[in-house]
Formats: C-alpha cells, sequence, structure tokens
C-alpha cells in the first residue's frame, strides 16, 4: 500500500474510533440519564401520609404519635369521599342491600320468638315479612324505576301494619324509603356501566388513598398501602378522574383512545361531586411532604422481595476482587519497579525514611501505572458475572445453602443474605419499568442509580487522574 | 571550554548573586551568605592562598576502609576534609572514589552486603557508629549525583522536600526557603515564575542546579558532589563551577570528578584515588604542579588512567 492511501486509511480508523466513541458516549447518555433521573427521584420526592406510615410500620421510623396524629387528620379528610362513595355504592351495588333484607327477615323470625307471639299470628306475621322481603330483593333487583317503584310502593304500604309492628320488620320500611330517594338519582336503566365505572373508581381510589380503614389488609406490602409518593399519586389521581375509553371513531379505522372525565361519566349522580371534591383536597388527603430518603440502602427487602439482601452484593464484590487482585498487584509492582532509582536516591540522601520515600517519591511517580492495572482489572472484574451467578443472581428464591443457616439462625442477620439480583438485570428491569419495580412501596431505584454512578465515577476519576499524573510527569 | 562561552557568561548579569534581606528574616544572619559578586579564576588563586591555614577538619576519615562482601571498595583511607573549602577526589575510573563519598552520608547502605572498617568521622561523630541517625546525618550532608535527578513534583515541590522532611509545613517559611535556595543555585531569575511546573521540564543544566538548591534547603553543613557535571555541556558545567566557587566560603565541598582541569579549576585541595588506596592527598596546585607521587604525576600527566 503506499504512503498516501494509509494515510488515508489511518484517519479513516482515526475517525471511526471517534466515531464509535462518540455514538457510545450517547448510547449511555441515553440509557443512563433516565435512569439516574429515576433513581434521584427514588431518593428525593414528595412523600405523602402513606410513606410515613409505612415507614413507621415496616422499619419503626419515626414517631408514633405524630403518625397517629397524621392517619387520624388524613382520615378526617377523605371521610367525605368515602360516604358519598358509599351512598352511591348503596344504589348500585345492591347485593348487600338484598343481603341486608334477607337478614332483617331472620331478624323478624327471632323478634316473633322472642315476643311469645305464637300460632297463627306468628306465621301470619311471617308469610307479611316474607312478602316484604321478596318485594324489596325484587326492588333491588329489578333495573326498571317503574317496576321499582311499584315493588317499592307495596312495602310502604305495610307501614303501619300490625303484624310487624315492633319488630326488626320496622327496618324494611327504611330500607324502602331509602331506596326510594336513591331511585330519584340513579337511572336504574345505567347500573350496569355505572357498576363497572364505579369498581374502576373504588379500585383508582384504593391505589392513591390504600385500602379503606379497616377492612382487609393484604399481607403484600406493596398493596398494603396508598400511593407512597407524590408522583405516583398523580398517577393514580388521574385514573381516578379520567375513564379511559376505547373508542370506534370510524369504522375500519383504529381504535382511538378517549379520556373521559369521570365527573361526566357520572354526571346527575351523587357522585359526580366526589372528583372535584378529591381534586381539590388531594393535598390534605395525601399530606405530601419534600422527602429525602436514604434508608433504602438500611431497608430489609423482603416484602418487595425485589432487591435482596445486601450480603450476596458484598461477597461478590470480594469474590471478584480476591480474582482480579492478582493483576492490579502485578501491574503495581512493575509501576514501582519501573520508577528510576535515582528517584530514591536522591529522597534518601535528602534525609528521607524508607517509608516516607517510598509514600512521597516513590508512588507518586508510579501511580500511572498502578492505576492503569486498577482500570484494566476494573474492565476485567465487570465482564467476571460468574462469581455473581454464584453468590446471588435471583431476586425470587431459596438462598443458597452456603447463607441457609436454618435453625440455627438468629434471625437478625438473615435479611442480609438472602438472594439477590445481579445488578446489570436488576437496572435492565428498571430502565425498562418492570412490573414489580414499579409496585415495589419504596421503588429502590436509588440503590442501582447509587451503584451505577459510583462504578462511573471511579472510572472517570481514575482516569483524570491518571491523565494529571502523567501530564506531569511528562513535565508539562 | 571554548573563549566564546567564557564571554558569554562573563557578561550575564549578577542579578542572582545579591541576596537581599527579606522581610521576616534577621538580616544579620543570612540563610545563605553569597560569595563575591565575580569569582573568576583570578580571584579563584587568591583565595586558595587564603586557604593555606585550614580550620579544624570537618571530616576526618583514619584507615577507613569499605567492602562490597569480599570485593574492597576503598581500604585505609586516611584524610582530613577541612571546612568551608572545596576538595576534588580524582581518580581512575572504579577506584573507589565514589565509594569513598557515598561513604561519608551512607548511601552505600543502599548496596546489600556492605561492612566499613576504621573511622570515618563528620563533624566528630563517626557516621558508621550504630547509634548515629541516618536522617540528621544525610541532612547534614548533601550530596548532588552524577545525573541530575529532579523528583517528578513541581519545581517548589522539589527545592521544598527537604524543608517539609524537617518538619515546615507553613508556607510562608517554605517560600522563603525555597527563594533563598534557589538563588543560591542561581536558578531563581529562570524559574520565578514557573515554580508550579514540573522539574522534568528543565534543562539538563537546570535539573542539576535545582538538584543543588535541593540540596541547599535542608542547610547542610557538608554538600558531597558525585561528578555533578559529567552529564552536562560545557556551559552548564561552567555555571556549576561557579556555583561551587560561590558556595565555597559556605559549605564544605567535596566533589568527585573524572575531569582533572575540573579538579584543578574549583579545589582548594585534591585527592588521588587509585584501586581504593589513596595515593595521595595536596594542596591542588601542589599536586597538580609538583606531584610527590610517580603515580599521580603519570595520572595526571595522562600517561595511565
Amino acid at each position: 500500500m503506499n504512503v498516501p492511501r494509509r494515510l488515508l486509511a489511518d484517519r479513516g480508523f482515526t475517525a471511526l474510533s471517534f466515531v464509535s466513541v462518540a455514538l457510545i458516549s450517547l448510547v449511555l447518555v441515553v440509557v443512563l440519564v433516565p435512569m439516574i433521573y429515576r433513581g434521584a427521584t427514588a431518593v428525593v420526592f414528595r412523600g405523602t401520609a402513606a410513606f410515613r406510615q409505612m415507614q413507621f410500620e415496616m422499619h419503626d421510623r419515626g414517631d408514633p404519635e405524630t403518625v397517629q396524629a397524621e392517619l387520624a387528620e388524613v382520615a378526617k379528610a377523605r371521610a367525605p369521599a368515602y360516604d358519598l362513595l358509599d351512598r352511591f355504592g348503596r344504589g348500585i351495588d345492591t347485593e348487600h342491600l338484598e343481603d341486608e333484607a334477607r337478614q332483617v327477615y331472620q331478624d323478624v323470625g327471632k323478634d316473633l320468638e322472642r315476643q311469645g307471639i305464637r300460632g297463627d299470628e306468628r306465621l301470619e306475621a311471617r308469610r307479611l315479612a316474607r312478602a316484604l322481603r321478596d318485594a324489596l330483593v325484587e326492588a333491588f333487583e329489578s333495573s326498571e324505576s317503574d317496576a321499582a317503584h311499584e315493588r317499592l310502593a307495596f312495602v310502604l304500604s305495610h307501614e303501619n301494619d300490625d303484624r310487624i309492628r315492633g319488630t326488626s320488620g320496622e327496618r324494611f320500611f327504611r330500607m324502602a324509603r331509602d331506596y326510594g330517594d336513591l331511585l330519584k338519582t340513579v337511572d336504574l336503566g345505567r347500573r350496569d356501566e355505572y357498576a363497572q365505572a364505579l369498581a374502576e373508581v373504588q379500585d383508582a381510589l384504593t391505589r392513591l388513598f390504600g385500602p379503606r380503614p379497616g377492612g382487609d389488609r393484604s399481607p403484600l406490602a406493596m398493596y398494603r398501602y396508598g400511593a407512597t409518593r407524590m408522583d405516583m399519586a398523580e398517577r393514580a389521581l388521574d385514573d381516578f378522574l379520567f375513564a379511559e375509553r376505547w373508542v370506534n371513531a370510524a369504522s375500519r379505522e383504529a381504535l382511538v383512545r378517549q379520556r373521559i372525565p369521570r365527573e361526566e361519566q357520572f354526571a346527575g349522580t351523587p357522585l359526580a361531586a366526589i372528583f372535584p371534591m378529591v381534586r381539590e383536597n388531594v393535598e390534605a388527603m395525601l399530606r405530601p411532604r419534600l422527602t429525602f430518603y436514604w434508608q433504602y440502602l438500611l431497608d430489609d427487602s423482603v416484602p418487595g422481595h425485589f432487591f435482596g439482601g445486601v450480603g450476596p452484593e458484598i461477597l461478590g464484590t470480594l469474590v471478584i476482587t480476591v480474582l482480579v487482585l492478582p493483576v492490579v498487584i502485578r501491574a503495581s509492582e512493575e509501576a514501582i519497579r519501573a520508577v528510576p532509582p535515582a528517584y530514591k536516591e536522591a529522597a534518601l540522601a535528602l534525609g528521607a525514611g524508607r517509608l516516607r520515600c517510598f509514600l512521597t517519591v516513590q508512588l507518586p511517580a508510579a501511580l500511572p501505572g498502578i492505576l492503569t492495572g486498577v482500570i484494566l482489572s476494573m474492565s476485567r472484574a465487570a465482564g467476571e458475572t460468574a462469581p455473581i451467578l454464584f453468590t446471588g443472581a435471583v431476586s425470587v428464591g431459596p438462598a443458597l445453602s452456603v447463607f441457609d443457616f436454618g435453625e440455627t439462625s438468629s434471625g437478625w442477620f438473615d435479611w442480609l443474605f438472602e438472594p439477590t439480583r445481579a445488578l446489570s438485570y436488576g437496572s435492565y428491569d428498571l430502565a425498562v419499568g418492570d412490573r414489580v419495580a414499579a409496585m415495589v412501596p419504596h421503588q429502590q431505584y436509588g440503590m442501582v442509580a447509587t451503584l451505577i454512578v459510583l462504578v462511573l465515577f471511579l472510572n472517570a476519576a481514575a482516569i483524570v487522574i491518571r491523565w494529571r499524573i502523567s501530564k506531569r510527569l511528562r513535565g508539562q | 571550554m571554548t573563549d566564546n562561552a567564557e564571554r558569554t557568561l562573563d557578561d550575564a548579569p549578577e542579578s542572582a548573586e545579591t541576596l537581599r534581606p527579606r522581610p521576616g528574616e534577621t538580616p544579620e544572619v543570612p540563610l545563605f551568605r553569597q560569595g563575591t559578586a565575580v569569582a573568576r579564576p583570578r580571584a579563584r588563586a587568591a583565595r586558595r592562598s587564603r586557604t593555606q591555614s585550614p580550620g579544624e577538619p570537618v571530616i576526618r576519615a583514619h584507615r577507613f576502609s569499605l567492602y562490597y562482601g569480599s570485593k574492597v571498595g576503598v581500604r585505609d583511607i586516611t584524610l582530613d576534609i577541612y571546612p568551608r573549602s572545596v576538595t576534588a577526589i580524582i581518580g581512575p575510573s572504579g577506584c573507589g572514589k565514589s565509594t569513598f563519598l557515598r561513604s561519608i552520608n551512607r548511601m552505600n547502605d543502599l548496596i546489600p552486603g556492605t561492612r566499613a572498617e576504621g573511622r570515618l568521622e563528620v563533624a566528630g561523630v563517626n557516621v558508621y557508629d550504630k547509634r548515629v541517625n541516618l536522617v540528621n546525618l544525610r541532612q547534614q550532608v548533601g550530596m548532588v549525583f552524577q545525573k541530575p535527578n529532579p523528583f517528578p513534583k513541581s519545581i517548589y515541590d522539589n527545592v521544598a522536600y527537604g524543608p517539609r522532611l524537617q518538619g515546615t509545613r507553613s508556607y510562608g517559611k517554605l517560600n522563603v526557603v525555597v527563594e533563598d535556595s534557589l538563588r543560591a543555585a542561581a536558578l531563581w531569575d529562570e524559574v520565578k515564575d514557573d515554580l508550579s511546573k514540573s522539574a522534568l521540564g528543565l534543562s539538563g543544566g537546570q535539573q542539576q542546579r535545582l538538584c543543588l538548591a535541593r540540596a541547599l534547603a535542608t542547610r547542610p553543613q557538608v554538600l558531597l558532589m558525585d561528578e555533578p557535571c559529567s552529564a552536562l555541556d560545557p556551559i552548564a558545567t561552567r555555571k556549576i563551577e561557579d556555583l561551587i566557587d560561590k558556595l565555597r566560603d559556605r559549605y564544605t565541598i567535596v566533589i568527585v570528578t573524572h575531569n582533572m582541569q575540573q579538579a584543578a579549576r574549583v579545589s582548594d585541595r585534591t585527592a588521588f584515588v587509585c584501586l581504593g588506596e589513596l595515593i595521595e592527598y595536596d594542596l591542588t596546585e601542589t599536586l597538580f604542579t609538583n606531584p610527590s607521587c610517580k603515580q599521580t604525576e603519570d595520572y595526571i600527566t595522562g600517561r595511565f588512567g
């Protein structure tokens, strides 16, 4: 190859490598920036009352009285919303009304027995109660307003009947009146539609506020609390305020997503008032507060079971350290040996002791070489996934027998050794928004982001230091 | 050295040779007393006559021998080196000149298996005594090596290395010492604006003067020079020689050299060493003009060695 052509090829090659370096940097930025952003928001965010409740209940952090007081405040703020929901729910979800009617019928039987009424009189009373019950249930089940009103009118016509006066049967009339009131506001023809929308609303509200106080609490921490962070709360609030429908705008076209304000969806019903109420009082209902949360580093991850213990990570790191140690030592040895003996001589002649001489003259002069060895070893260690696979690569599963202390375990350090995820896999999951990752109550993106930033920072610092030292050693 | 070079140096400004008293320093006790403003061959001859009556010797060797394992480094050396004078040691390669020089501040200890016999005293203390504090000794007996060996640090840090070892931390004091040492080594004007630059960026001659400044910064009594000019060009050599001349009435200087002209130019006394033994030790003038040994005469006239 002649010289100009070789020159051209050389330049081309240089340009190519620069372009590839630029591309890699770009890709790194594209991948890392969102992850680092999410990591940062995992550490600094607006924590809601639910976050503090979770911190207190799961990690015993915070003052119990303050937390309780706050929860009471929040419950007070939320109470009107729950009231509205319950009142409307009674009209839509009538199964419990039917159950109540049946319960009243049984109570009537017991009351009659207690009052000592026997014979025909008792039979008559029971017959009437049964008729009232059936009429009520029919009214509840009916999706036609007229039929329902007719059944209710039948019930109310027996209001002054002596046969069930003084028994629980009087509750039938109250139920009938309440339901009659409800019927004025609810379009029974759209009951099914309402029932579906109501389920959505209730679901969104659960994600926003958590399960109803006093209700059943899930054993899984991720279902036990409402939105712990304001960004999650805003998403849940959006689901609460807007319904999403896929509508066929034009025939033979793709379906189009539509956002319908639920206020419109429930227009004319008493429930419509709940949406502006929650929207305007969301601060009082959630009490968000700017939170700096670093304790994720210490958190026991059992409830989320997403990140696992710190132990396998540390052990894996140690194993890899031992693996690359020979390379580092060898490189350092060579670098120190390559320092001209004249430096040592000069330092000793000035009265330095051996250690002093090593620390102030030989080591600084050898540092670039040592750092080169360290950087190379770090790259190598990054590729050494086998030890990581051995020490921990799954987030859910049985612990390795090495870490399984079984019956002899005293418990307190178990969380340290539970299975953990390999960083590479974990960060991938985080980057693509894994379902579990999104639902873990204390999103621990921070941990991954911390590690990545740490590794990048170490590398960058080593490169900068090496560059500066070698520049100084070259005498520039 | 060419006439041209001589003239250039003669015409050089002498600003570095006057030491201004600095604030915060007692002016009557300057750190480094400078030599007379002009030190030229004529002045040297005059000085040489003045050093005819030496004081108490600073370095005394009495039947001093040093062995590398079973090999003889120097044997049975007995000589006195007088304060505030320049003593040259000449001799063929491998004869033990450097070995003797490096014994004075015990730099030979770096070589494993060395063994000393006899006495070698610096200021009345036998340096091969086990109780001798090497750090103190080496701070009193500074050394300049054959090849310039500045540390890969800044010029400032190079000069400040010794004072820092002695525990000086305050930059106020360090600044004074660094400036005085660099002035004493006639390097200040050349580097005063580049004190934070790497010493390795200096030229060979500048580096050697920096090493000299570094050695001076610990305020030694004795300055050992192991062929300080052998890696330098004639102009740089001339500068070093001028410096030696300026430092001679402040320090006791022992210089090892291959260059007999240099020994004749700079030294008051000269020792001729051959095969590890001291052959002759006398005033330089006497040794070079009227040697008492046949061997010395042969060496200095170039018939052997």
